[in-house]
């Protein structure tokens, strides 16, 4: 409690912009490196992937030629296929939705500069108690990834697991 | 078969050199395994420190920075965060539950949290243990607060003692809270997280100690007495940071996201595993000292073993002889002292188990009370292939004397010496 008081300045001086409701805040944007978001509830498997603009196509501005927009179509195409996340077998999951969406190459430049892919998709796992490994192969999907950072939350808590080098086993803890 | 008996009679001949050889094996697998244990829980404690929480939210920083302040009360303070935000986080529909944490004063070296009584209900630990009460309940009347095992333990204190806390840290030149004392409502049971030397008392009673305070000190003529204090506003204006529950584990990525974008305010929300398992990556080291002392351990054990041996060997220079006179080959010779050595490993090896579940059977409750340790009961996941290279090791040991003996068994013990 005694950092209190430097509280009101700066409740103070946020007010200004809280009023223009104008948001001034970037998130984390490494080239190279892709996030992938796992959290498994029942038989529920929801998968979240962010990844860089250039490490999906090789720039991040808006498609200038047809080889580049030809790019940002194989790469929405790739990610809608999820080829690249294979759930263990014996759990017998099917993927029920898919969803992608491309930022910052549309007209616009997104504020930062950059551009990346979003993914998410929804899985129905019949044994998802058998659940006990993911294979993610982002990086040999997408060359340019080196560093694949996978945030898992199941029963048994939160996890990060951080897979380089060649390496796509994601072990679930149970 | 008949080389197994001859093994046990003859080691019947040597009760004393056996037992002793037998306890520096037992000795050695009991810390072996003893560390290996320690290791694997210490490590799992740690990991499971929170547990059952979805997010721990406190103002922007990092995720490390923020659960050793907000968790284990150590590194920089955060900024704290208002409690509009945490109303409107309160308010989010995924979210089910929130603790606000509170931190900044303290009382004799113990850091004091304001939190609510859910917070007693919601915090889980290890693999979703609730806290316990030895003595006592959740506070219930405004200057009730609630200790952990360690505090009571260390300063002696027990349910209806009267304590003062200190504003901020403490020390001598520091004003304390003596106008509003509060008294003991509860000891909470030793956990092996930083539960355990804390003290908790409500968001409210952190607002009353302080209600007479501005810019840090106490305000003269603006003095409210505890009941006075009693009858004033004290919703808290900020908190530290809080934990948060939510109703489907599916929508945490997406609160998290939220929470982190929120625009009025620089928040941070993390996930509790992530930032421990962060955390335990920094200091991790630890562990693989614990490992190179307990492959250490097992050198020494392993030596132990074989100079004893060795030394019996000398006294079975006759033994041997007689063995060879009579027929034995020296391939059986070798194998009688590599079968000596391999029984003496087991026997070792049984007796090192045995001791260490007793031992951890009947310390769990002590170390956990002084240490702050939870010792499974269970064998830890890599006991196995341990107990394996033990065992391996003990053979190995044995070929050392079996190729003495099988060298110089029948000149040996025949020879007359003047």
């Amino acid at each position: 409690m005694k950092a209190l008081p430097l509280v009101f300045p700066f409740l103070l001086a946020a007010l200004p912009i809280a009023a223009h409701a104008e948001a001034r805040q970037l998130g984390p944007h490494v080239h190279g490196q892709a996030s992938v978001n796992i959290a498994v509830e029942a038989s529920t498997m929801d998968v979240q992937v962010s990844l860089p603009g250039h490490d999906a196509v090789g720039f991040e501005h808006p498609p200038g030629t047809p080889a580049e927009q030809a790019a940002v179509d194989k790469a929405t195409a790739s990610l809608n296929a999820a080829a690249w996340l294979v759930p263990a077998p014996a759990a017998d999951c099917t993927l029920a939705l898919a969803r992608v969406s491309p930022h910052g190459f549309g007209g616009a430049t997104e504020a930062g500069g950059h551009a990346d892919f979003d993914a998410s998709y929804h899985f129905t796992c019949r044994r998802m108690d058998r659940l006990d490994q993911l294979d993610v192969r982002l990086a040999s999907a997408f060359p340019s990834v080196a560093k694949v950072v996978v945030s898992l939350i199941t029963a048994a808590g939160s996890s990060q697991q951080v897979l380089e080098g060649g390496v796509s086993h994601v072990g679930v803890p149970q | 078969m008949k080389l197994l008996s001859l093994t046990l009679k003859s080691l019947r001949q040597r009760k004393a050199g056996v037992a002793l050889t037998v306890f520096t094996v037992a000795l050695s697998v009991f810390l072996l395994l003893g560390v290996e244990r320690v290791r694997t829980d210490a490590r799992q404690g740690f990991a499971s420190t929170v547990s059952g929480t979805d997010l721990l939210v406190g103002a922007r920083s990092g995720p490390v920075t923020l659960l050793l302040y907000s968790i284990f009360h150590v590194g920089e303070a955060t900024n704290n965060i208002t409690w509009k935000s945490y109303q409107a986080i309160r308010a989010m529909p995924e979210v089910a539950w929130t603790v606000p944490l509170s931190l900044g004063d303290s009382h004799r070296g113990f850091r004091v949290t304001g939190t609510t009584a859910d917070f007693f209900t919601h915090y889980h630990y290890g693999r979703g243990n609730a806290l316990a009460f030895t003595s006592g309940k959740p506070f219930a009347d405004l200057y009730d607060a609630v200790i952990g095992a360690e505090v009571a333990r260390q300063l002696h204190y027990k349910v209806g003692d009267r304590i003062v806390l200190s504003h901020g840290l403490g020390g001598p030149n520091l004003a304390s809270h003596a106008d509003k004392p509060f008294r003991i409502s509860g000891v909470v049971a030793p956990t092996g997280t930083p539960v355990d030397a804390t003290i908790a008392v409500s968001l409210e009673a952190i607002e009353a100690i302080h209600v007479d305070w501005r810019s840090g000190m106490r305000l003269p003529g603006l003095e409210a007495s505890a009941d006075e204090a009693r009858r004033m506003d004290l919703t808290p204006k900020a908190i530290t940071a809080a934990l948060v529950g939510l109703h489907s584990r599916l929508s945490a990525f997406a609160v998290q996201g939220a929470i982190n974008d929120y625009d009025e305010e620089p928040l941070l929300a993390v996930l509790p595993g992530v930032a421990l398992g962060e955390l335990w990556h920094l200091i991790g080291t630890a562990e693989n000292a614990l490992r190179v002392v307990s492959g250490m351990v097992l050198l020494v054990g392993m030596s132990g073993m074989l100079t004893a041996l060795l030394g019996m060997l000398g006294e079975r220079r006759r033994e041997m002889a007689v063995l060879r006179a009579l027929g034995a080959s020296t391939r059986t010779v070798f194998s009688l002292l590599v079968m000596e050595s391999t029984l003496l490993t087991i026997a070792g090896m049984l007796a090192g188990v045995i001791l260490l579940d007793a031992t951890t059977a009947l310390a769990h409750d002590y170390l956990l009370a002084v240490a702050g340790l939870v010792i499974d009961e269970t064998p830890a996941p890599g006991e196995g292939v341990l107990l394996l290279v033990v065992l391996a090791l003990g053979s190995l040991a044995g070929c050392i004397p079996g190729w003495v003996a099988y060298r110089r068994s029948l000149a040996d013990g025949l020879q007359v010496r003047l």
